[in-house]
């Protein structure tokens, strides 16, 4: 049997590979709702189902317009708050109220951590054909 | 009797660790430790990514 290629499929045949296509085929009365389609879709004709005939329980988020996404030219959510409001410099506040750590306390924290693993890293400076670079970074991670 | 000495193995973490520390450069060795935990498919795609982050090109 040749495998691959495109298939020619018998209409109405039941096929139990394609779960896809396990969808009844009968058409529907306009108004009603074909549980088995895929997606669920309605039938031609049909009007569209009301919000409150939606499943209980799963919270149906409010509908958005494109007026609800601010873009460039909107006026100021802020209006009391300066441009400079986050930096040092300017009135606001400054760059505390971000909570950013300092990039080089963060750094010489990880090393700290890293340098835990320095018995092992010195272990595996012996393997064989250990290249010679990684010696150099065992070096200095036990002199830093 | 000693046990035989481990042999250092392409695209282990050491390795991996090696790598992103000579082309990231020791300052960032933070950062090359996540990368070395990383499990590279090949030395070449390995390689190339450490090279774009650094922007540079292989010599």
């Amino acid at each position: 049997m040749p495998r691959g290629g495109k298939r020619q499929g018998t209409p109405g045949k039941a096929y139990s590979q394609r779960s896809d296509l396990m969808a009844s085929t009968k058409p529907v009365a306009p108004g009603q709702i074909n549980p088995t389609a895929a997606g669920g879709r309605v039938a031609p004709g049909s009007p569209t189902p009301s919000p409150q005939s939606a499943p209980q329980g799963r919270p149906q988020p409010a509908p958005r317009s494109p007026d609800d996404t601010p873009n460039l030219s909107a006026p100021t959510q802020r209006p009391g708050e300066p441009l400079t409001a986050g930096l040092d410099s300017g009135p606001g506040p400054g760059s505390d109220v971000l909570g950013l750590q300092n990039p080089t306390q963060q750094v010489s924290g990880d090393m700290q951590i890293l340098k835990q693993q320095l018995p092992l890293l010195r272990d595996a400076a012996k393997f064989t054909n250990a290249p010679q670079s990684f010696k150099r970074l065992v070096n200095y991670l036990e002199q830093s | 009797m000693t046990a035989p000495t481990p042999a250092w193995e392409p695209l282990s973490f050491l390795d991996n660790l090696n790598a992103a520390a000579n082309h990231l450069g020791y300052a960032n060795l933070p950062l090359a430790w996540g990368l070395a935990t990383v499990a590279w498919p090949d030395l070449q795609t390995r390689d190339a990514a450490f090279l774009a982050l650094v922007n540079t090109r292989p010599r």
